[in-house]
Formats: C-alpha cells, structure tokens, sequence
C-alpha cells in the first residue's frame, strides 16, 4: 500500500548573494493516510522548508536540488506551476504560526474562504460564500454567517487562527501542513485550537504534518515525530517510544532544557552549549558533535547515517543514548 | 482584621519582605477616536487594583494571557507608564511620585530586561556602547572605568570582552539576550524586571539564559520581577507566583503550591492547558478547555472579570466581584466558587 506522502532523500536550497544554504540536506520521511506526523526542531533545522517544498512555496533563491516528493503516487518535483496550483489548497493545505499575516487584510473572511472552494471546485460566489458559512461552523467560529462579512483584524487572534483552518480545510484536503498553528496564541486559546485541529482530522480523516518546536505540543499530538537538526533527520519513532526510549543525544539534550511544570523547582536544566553549524558549509562529519557530551573522536571524521526501519525507530549516532545511560545522565 | 491576614499573606519572602509594594495600583489607558480633536470614547483598565509585595533577594514570578496586564505592572515599577492611582513603593519610597533628578537617581535600582533580543539593542551601536550607556547617562565614573565595568560585564554574562567592538546583528539571540542582560546589570540595581526573558529564544537556548539569571542573582544579590506567559518559565525561577486576568490579580501563592493546590479556576485552567513533554499523561488528560475568547478590556465584565469562561460561575459571580480571600502560608485567591477551601476568617 502507497504512503500518502512519501518523501525520499529531499534536498532543498536556498541561493543567497555569497553562498548557498542547505536548508533541507537529504531528508526522507513518510506519512499515512490518517497519521499525524510530528516534525520538531529549533529554528533553522530544516522543518518549516521541508513543509513548504511540499507545497512549493518557497522563498526567493530557494530550489528543490535533488530527491523525489510524492503524493498519492504522484511525483511532485517537476510539476509544472500550473499543476501545482491545483494540488495547493485541494489535495494538500497549510496553516501558518501568524494568522494576521497570512490572512489578507483587506478581504472580508467569507471571501478568502470562499476563494479556495472558487477556484477548485469551479463554484459560483454565492455557493463558495454557503461553502464558507459551513466550514466556519465546522471550525466552532460563533455565528458564522455574521462574521462572513468580518476582516481580518476584527478578530482576536484565535479566531483568526480559526479563519486559517477554515481556508485550509474547504477542499477537504489529504494532507494538512500545520507549521507552528498555536506559538503566536495565548495557552489556553492553543489548546481549544489542538483540540479542535484533532476532532477535524479524525472526521476528515486527514493526515497532519505537525511542524513545531514544542515537545509538549508533538507528546499530545503526534503519532510519529521525526527530530531534525541542522537540514537532517537525526532520530524517528512513534511518539512514545521517541520519549520513553531516546537514542539521539540531540533529543535527549532537548528534553532535558525543557522546564517542566512538573519538575521539583531546586531542578537544574540542562544547557546545550554553543550553536548549530552554518549550513553554507555543513560540516562532513555529524553535525552535532561539536555540542555532543557523548561525542568520540569517530564523531568528527564521519557522518553517522540514519539507521533503522522508517516506520519504526530510526536514530543517525554512533554513541546512542540508551535508558540506562539516560537515566544516569539526567540524575 | 482580614485586610491584615490579606495583607500578610501577600507579603515577599527573603529578608525584606516588603521590598516592593504595590498598593491599589491602577492603570488606565484612554481610547480616542478621530485624527484632530481626539475624543476619549473609552478606556482601556489595563491594572486595576492590584496589590502585592515583593521581598528582598525573591523572585517574583507574574504570570497571565494577553491583556492581563502583566507588563504594564512591569512597565510602572521601572516608571516607564505612570499610575493612574495607587502607589508603588520601593525601599518604602513611593517612586510613582518622584520626578526629576530622584526619579533618574532611582531608576539606577530598577532596571529592565526586555524581551525582544532583536528589537531592544540598537543595530547601529556597537555592543560595548550599548552597554556603556546607561553608566554614561547616569554620569558614573570616567570613560575608561565605564569600558572596563562593560568587559567585567560581557564576561559575566559569559561572553567574550572582545565583544565590544561588534555590532548586535553579529550576535545570536541567545548571545543578545546576554547583552541585554549586561545592560540591565551595568548600573548594579537592586531589581530587575525580566519581561517575557526567554519567549524569543530556541528552547535549547533558554536553560541557557535561566541558568544564567539564576547564578547572576546569587553574585549579585538581585530581586527579581519575572513576567510571562509561559507558566512552566516563571515557575522554574520564581519563588512566588502572581496570576493575572484582564487587569486584576486572581491568586498568588509559593510556586509548587500554586501548581500542586490552585484555588481559581483560571489557575487550574491555565496550568491543563500546557502541553507536558509526556504522551501517556497528555493523552489520558481528561480536561475541558477554557472555552471562549478573552473579553474587551474596555468593557470588562461585571463582578468577577472571568466568569464569562468560568465553569463554576454562578449568579452572584455576575453581581460581586470576589475578594482575594487565603488559602493557606502567603496563598490568597478571589473567587466565589474556588478549588481549594479558603481559610476560615481569624479572629481579630
């Protein structure tokens, strides 16, 4: 049975004036019709460009180099615009972190949502506008067929975010790509809103391709999570096994700076020291070494690979973190 | 007879306990409409009413959602607003009602750490005269005892002095954010207000920058005002912790105790709301989300400002708003319906 997404050996660069970046350096992952697959790590890892090469909306200088996106089993590297245009917004739709900016400020909501069903679904404005009310409903917004004539900046943020995943979820996509959905909202708007993004999901039965840096946002929401660091994978599990059996000593480290509420308050967190490397110039050896307290001197001659079956656990180390190291680490 | 439980109950920690006091404050910003004659239609009650202490060597950790008024309370104990009523002391001084030359001698005490690393150094300066101006401003020692305070600095903060020639751009935000920390320790306050210190950061850069805060205010002796909204933040480094909505204070108590034993429901809410690094716990959570969205605060609701989200509200919560009541050591709470049992009223 195909995947309904199956990435392989991705890579995507950004040309700049002096060099070029290697955002996304070889990265494959796969998501089933249904999955919520969780993609985590800091800024500059790779995850919110591995996101938007799906969809191909990349930005200025950026370029898929090399590897194979497919949808369905369809390719889509290569697509010409024209037939990108039809998959945007239809089979696969995305909601960004900052609702004020990617909504237009000045169309009246109805309308941006009611665009997406237009231009698919070849509907006329008043059937795209009846569209607009349902889905609206759908996303919990209070009187719908009121708020169609709102703009955008009438609303709190919230509810904005709810606009968004009104547009996203008019042509009953596939796939959904959510990239940071709930960073810019209040806490406890977020969680309204991951509730409402899982109830959607199950009746639509739509995969999710869960972009975020919050470790606490994927443990509640993901089934699987691919950990990123500097344009590459470094470890893949199901969501459990990712956090009660962590092999990558990145992941490790990350969970280990985290404040936790539950945590004892005389409780040191554990700092990662120093800084990603420059992906003008990524380093031929692994890219966490230098920051790495498990790191031997293998570490900086070669590229550990990513080692595993994709589908269960996949970890790119040669000293891994096991429980019993783990437990006495973080004592 | 309870304005004194209140009163004590409110009080810092540490070896001053009413370092800084905060008594009845009051915000308010007007809402005017038109480009010329600027009529006030309304205002924005931004802090109202609020009153806590902060003790010497604490920290103090202020804690709510957008509009809460949590930086606003930052932003008049540093006196960068006025009050609209109340009063703010510090060291028993009320410095809401200083001007001029003891205002600016005052604020070498009360500094600021912001939270945007990009926004709040200026890109044309380079660092070692960023960090040199408020000793420049404040006329304290000569130029080249001002330059070797800004090396002494930088390498408290864990960077290197070489740092001063470069310019802020050059610099990560965990790096700025040490700058802006090297800033607010330059004139050696007494208190520091961090306002959201680490919201901009990478997650892996943040035990960075809170490890840093906490050895600093061993050295240093500091007293702390942390402000965020990220509870998980302000609990790992404060003592005591203030919840703030839309404008008033609705429980304070000990940092584990507010997380093991909230009284208000608004707490209760807000700490199920956070998303815990753990799957089994996080998909077995059977909690109801604070449902709605936050009120105006230009018209804020009547009696108790959150009862329109409230799962406990009732008609009197409508009519009479609820008085901080205790719940237990230093633990004060304002609700009708709370979660805890409040402690029975003591004699006179």
């Amino acid at each position: 049975m195909t995947s309904l997404l199956e990435i392989t050996d991705l890579k995507t660069y950004i040309r700049q004036r002096r060099a070029e970046v290697r955002a996304v350096d070889g990265v494959s992952l796969s998501i089933e019709q249904g999955e919520t697959l969780g993609l985590v790590g800091e800024s500059g890892c790779g995850k919110t460009m591995t996101g938007m090469s799906i969809m191909r909306l990349l930005p200025t200088g950026g370029y898929i180099a090399g590897g194979s996106i497919q949808l369905d089993g369809r390719e889509l590297v290569g697509l010409p615009e024209k037939e990108m245009r039809r998959i945007r917004g239809n089979d696969v739709a995305v909601i960004f972190q900052d609702p004020m900016t990617s909504l237009n400020p000045t169309m009246m909501i109805g309308d941006q949502i009611a665009e997406s069903v237009r231009i698919h679904r070849h509907a006329s404005k008043s059937e795209g506008l009846k569209r607009a009310e349902e889905v609206l409903g759908l996303v919990g917004m209070p009187r719908p067929k009121e708020r169609l004539k709102d703009y955008p900046h009438q609303l709190s943020g919230g509810l904005r975010q709810r606009v968004m995943i009104a547009m996203a979820l008019s042509c009953e996509p596939k796939l959904l790509i959510a990239d940071e959905p709930t960073t810019a909202l209040d806490v406890t708007i977020q969680l309204q809103i991951l509730e409402l993004l899982y109830e959607l999901k199950q009746r639509l039965r739509m995969a999710v391709l869960l972009i975020t840096h919050d470790m606490g946002v994927i443990a509640g929401r993901a089934d699987r999570v691919m950990v990123m660091y500097a344009g590459k994978i470094v470890e893949s599990a199901s969501t459990e096994e990712l956090f009660d059996d962590m092999h990558h000593p990145y992941t490790e480290a990350l969970l280990a700076s985290i404040p936790r509420l539950d945590q004892p308050t005389e409780t040191l967190l554990y700092s990662i020291p120093g800084l990603p490397p420059d992906l003008t110039n990524p380093p031929d050896f692994c890219r966490f070494q230098p920051r790495c307290r498990y790191a031997t001197g293998r570490c900086h001659e070669e590229e550990p690979p990513l080692e595993g079956d994709p589908r269960g656990h996949q970890f790119a180390c040669f000293n891994p973190v096991t429980k019993h190291a783990h437990a006495a680490a973080i004592s | 007879m309870t304005a004194t439980l209140t009163q004590s109950a409110a009080e810092g920690v540490g070896s001053d306990p009413s370092f800084v006091q905060l008594q009845h404050v009051v915000k308010e910003f007007a809402v005017t409409s038109g480009a010329v004659l600027q009529r006030r239609i309304g205002t924005i009650k931004a802090v109202s009413d609020v009153s806590f202490n902060i003790g010497k060597r604490e920290t103090f950790g202020l804690v709510g959602e957008s509009g809460c008024g949590k930086t606003t309370i930052g932003r008049l104990i540093v006196a960068l607003e006025r009050l609209t009523s109340g009063s703010i002391l510090f060291e028993g001084t009320d410095i809401a009602k200083l001007r001029g030359s003891s205002l600016r001698h005052r604020r070498r005490d009360l500094q600021l750490m912001f939270q945007d690393p990009y926004a709040s150094l200026n890109p044309r300066m380079r660092v070692g005269s960023i960090i040199r101006e408020p000793l420049a401003v404040q006329k304290i020692g000569t130029k080249s005892e001002q330059e070797s305070r800004v090396r002494q600095l930088l390498q408290e903060v864990g960077l290197s002095p070489k740092s001063t020639e470069l310019y802020p751009h050059e610099f990560s935000g965990g790096q700025r954010q040490r700058i802006g920390l090297a800033r607010a320790l330059a004139l050696n306050p007494k208190l520091i207000v961090a306002d959201e210190p680490v919201s901009a950061l990478d997650v892996s850069i943040r035990s960075q920058i809170l490890n840093l805060m906490n050895s600093l205010q061993e050295t240093h002796g500091l007293t702390y005002l942390v402000i965020s909204h990220d509870l998980s933040v302000v609990k790992y480094l404060s003592d005591r912790i203030g919840v703030m909505y839309l404008g008033k204070l609705v429980e304070i108590a000990p940092s584990n105790e507010i997380y093991v034993r909230p009284a208000h429901p608004y707490t209760q809410g807000l700490i199920n709301a956070i998303p815990e690094p753990n799957p089994v716990r996080e998909r077995t959570k059977q909690v109801q989300p604070i449902k709605g969205e936050l009120p105006s605060a230009l018209n804020p609701p009547s009696g108790c400002r959150f009862r329109t989200r409230c799962p406990r509200a009732q008609d009197i919560c409508a009519v009479e708003e609820p008085p901080l009541r205790p719940f237990g050591p230093q633990h004060l709470a304002a609700c009708h319906f709370p979660l805890q049992t409040p402690e029975p009223a003591a004699a006179a």
